[in-house]
């Protein structure tokens, strides 16, 4: 017994090897981090309070300057409210369909792994290649979606040249590129769901919505709260698609907070200001991810409780 | 002892043969017309060998390679290392490198960065440069400078003009004579060219000045009326009722007479899907159709005055620049590099290689002659008219995509009142100027009298 004791002891010990070991993996991480994320991320935030254009290598101190300039213009507002609709709109449409057609894949007996691929190739083709064939799908004069509506008799849009459709097409197009990560990730929950609980609810006369309601829906809620919360942070940090497809306009119409912020950092060669904007952006994210996790604790203490 | 005396002489004459041969060779294709002196024999760097980093924007990537690789035929112990990239990438990459000391010894230059960029270059060597030698060889030089020293040399003269497609031009009954002298002829031509669908929609534009085209035609116009482009300070952008009456011409173009429609393409997609007759851009445009869509056979004409009359000027121009030099280089390298850039300046080739290249007409003096230059219709057409272009500086970009934000896409696209977005646009455009050092040139114009400031 004694000696089982001592050789459990010794397993716990860590050889001066194994210590180094640990002390350089943990320190790479450390150094990872730090150079890659806490030196630019306070780079950025002291950049903020300065007028900083690095081309010209100035660097002066302005204190609150470029955070009043931002308020001040309309751009920041208008900046903020396409992202905010263009998050929301985006996450929503994404995790809905993306369950709708993890569901429908799901129940399916064949073609599963068929329409998985289908639905996921978007996810994996490029942003940039996408937002160029969706542009030339909607060319008001030569672009196919037209020619389609005019076949159903509906009058042609001017969609990304129309300053009230063009965000709502940037979305379309994201949302259809999107949801089969949704999909696939909603998929990979389900296959965790036992199937006893089915035949159990199947025994007591269960719907297929009522087996979705009451047994797919609440199991996938973690999975549906991850979704939720990754969406949130890219899609507030959109970018890519709105720079190909619209430039941020009609005039502003498409304007997003990183867009304007990528206007002032290399549009106008203002660091300072786009740091500013990078900065407001970053404190938006932060309070919403902060209520949004804080919700799902809370409801977690109430069912526990 | 004879008989290893014998092949020693012969193989001596062989070697002198060879290296006779070959550094003729080398000074192949360079020739030298001008003032500027360049001495072919001299050794560099003490013939040590070196190699020089040279970052170029891929369009000009085998222009650049022919002639570095002439220099090292001619300077065997000096290399270089190119680097190409889009012009984007080229000038956001230096725009990080050159500040942090990673940039190359020497880079293609645009002018527009001039401001960006001017605390990481080095002023060409003056001693290399003397300015009355290159002030008797080219034009621009004076606009180069800045204190006093020369960062680069303008080698080639662009502007804008409008294109025209032939074919369309022919069908629609145009001859030559019909090219249009006044903005009236413009806009009778337009509404001749256009072609509408059983809808009654824009098929064919007959103009077509949408996304990329519309806010160098109001600053083109606007010269034409005699309003300069900024105030007498050079640096508030003048807005003015000349302005307006320009926006809403264009706008009357498209609105009333139907001769465009903002559904089409942008302004150079459609003119080489020829959906569009008649577009105005820049002389570039005449390099793009060649390697884009060499069947579309096109012509081109300046953009003709209001009333036919010689206007205070008729267009913009502009220059594509000789490499610039890195701030951080070091003595040695600085020598090579001037004797490197003193090679491509001096040698009418390069020059002509490089005006090619880019469409635009060489600023070196002995070349506007030239018959490749003047056989070219786009830039035959726009050495003609040299005298009443007008080269403002190195204004920013914030200038024309400001004015392309507010009047193309709020006022054709969202239908914004005119007024309203001129008084936007200016604060925008004020506001980023604010970061720059920008004074205009139009001050030295020639003809700067015939302009008005306010």
């Amino acid at each position: 017994m004694q000696h089982q004791l001592k050789a459990g002891k010794n397993s716990r010990r860590l050889s001066q090897s194994q210590r180094i070991m640990i002390v350089i993996a943990v320190m790479a991480l450390v150094v990872f981090y730090a150079v890659f994320f806490i030196f630019p991320i306070g780079y950025a935030l002291t950049g903020s309070f300065f007028n900083w254009m690095p081309t010209k290598r100035v660097f002066s101190f302005v204190g609150l300057e470029n955070y009043r300039k931002i308020f001040e213009q309309s751009t920041l507002g208008l900046a903020m409210g396409n992202t905010l609709v263009f998050t929301v709109v985006v996450t929503l449409g994404r995790t809905l369909l993306g369950l709708f057609f993890a569901a429908l894949i799901y129940s399916m007996r064949r073609g599963r792994v068929l329409f998985r691929t289908i639905y996921f190739i978007p996810v994996i083709t490029s942003t940039v290649a996408v937002s160029m064939v969706w542009k030339w799908m909607y060319e008001p004069s030569n672009g196919p979606l037209n020619y389609y509506l005019s076949l159903a008799g509906i009058a042609p849009q001017r969609f990304l040249i129309d300053s009230s459709q063009a965000m709502w097409c940037v979305m379309a197009m994201t949302i259809w590129k999107e949801t089969g990560y949704a999909m696939v990730m909603y998929m990979a929950g389900m296959t965790g769901i036992p199937g006893t609980l089915y035949e159990a609810a199947e025994m007591d006369g269960c719907t297929h919505w009522q087996a979705f309601r009451y047994i797919t829906f609440p199991l996938l809620k973690t999975t549906t709260e991850f979704i939720l919360l990754t969406s949130f942070v890219t899609y507030c940090q959109t970018f890519t698609q709105i720079d190909l497809m619209t430039k941020g306009g009609p005039g502003k119409a498409s304007y997003t907070m990183v867009y304007y912020l990528y206007q002032e950092a290399f549009g106008n060669n203002r660091f300072g200001r786009a740091s500013a904007i990078a900065f407001v952006l970053f404190a938006v994210i932060l309070v919403f991810s902060v209520l949004q996790l804080r919700i799902t604790r809370t409801k977690e203490a109430e069912k526990h409780a | 002892m004879k008989k290893l005396f014998a092949c020693m002489l012969a193989l001596l004459m062989v070697m002198s043969m060879f290296f006779g041969a070959s550094a003729e060779s080398t000074r192949e294709g360079y020739v030298n017309t001008g003032k500027l002196h360049y001495d072919l024999n001299k050794e560099v760097n003490n013939g040590e060998p070196m190699t020089l980093e040279f970052w170029v924007q891929v369009e000009l990537e085998e222009t650049y390679r022919k002639w570095c690789d002439a220099y090292t035929a001619l300077h065997p112990n000096i290399t270089f290392n190119i680097t190409s990239g889009s012009y984007d990438d080229h000038f956001m990459k230096l725009g990080m490198a050159l500040p942090n000391k990673t940039g190359p010894h020497l880079f293609h230059m645009h002018n527009g960065f001039t401001d960006q960029f001017m605390a990481n270059l080095k002023p060409y060597d003056p001693a290399v440069f003397p300015l009355e030698d290159l002030r008797e060889d080219y034009t621009f030089v004076d606009e180069s400078l800045y204190s006093g020293n020369m960062y680069y040399q303008g080698l080639a003269v662009m502007s804008c003009g409008v294109f025209y497609n032939k074919k369309m031009w022919a069908e629609a009954g145009l001859t030559e004579n019909d090219i249009p002298k006044t903005w009236d002829d413009l806009a009778a031509a337009a509404v001749k060219l256009t072609q509408y669908d059983e809808n009654g929609k824009v098929k064919v534009a007959g103009f077509n000045y949408n996304e990329m085209s519309m806010e160098y035609l109001i600053t083109a116009m606007k010269y034409e009326l005699g309003s300069a482009m900024f105030e007498k300070d050079g640096r508030t952008p003048l807005f003015n009722d000349d302005m307006k009456k320009v926006i809403e011409w264009l706008k009357d173009l498209y609105v009333e007479k139907k001769a465009g429609s903002v559904e089409l393409p942008m302004s150079i997609l459609s003119f080489s899907q020829s959906t569009s007759a008649m577009t105005y851009i820049g002389t570039w445009f005449g390099g793009w159709m060649q390697a884009n869509a060499p069947d579309v056979e096109y012509g081109f004409f300046i953009m003709p005055s209001p009333d036919g009359n010689v206007p205070a000027a008729y267009d913009r121009s502009n220059i594509e620049v000789s490499p610039a030099i890195n701030g951080n280089v070091t003595d040695a390298e600085y020598a090579v590099i001037n004797d490197f850039l003193c090679y491509l300046l001096s040698n009418d080739n390069f020059v002509l290689d490089f005006a090619l290249k880019q469409y635009g007409t060489p600023t070196k003096k002995c070349l506007i002659e030239n018959p490749d230059v003047q056989a070219d219709e786009v830039l035959g057409t726009t050495a003609r008219f040299m005298d009443r272009l007008i080269y403002p500086g190195n204004y920013p970009d914030s200038y024309h995509s400001n004015l392309k934000k507010y009047f193309y896409d709020e006022v054709m696209l969202n239908g914004k009142d005119i007024d309203e977005m001129m008084k936007a646009c200016k604060e925008e455009i004020i506001d980023s100027m604010e970061s720059t050092e920008f004074v205009s040139e139009e001050g030295r114009y020639p003809h700067a009298d015939e302009l008005k400031f306010e």
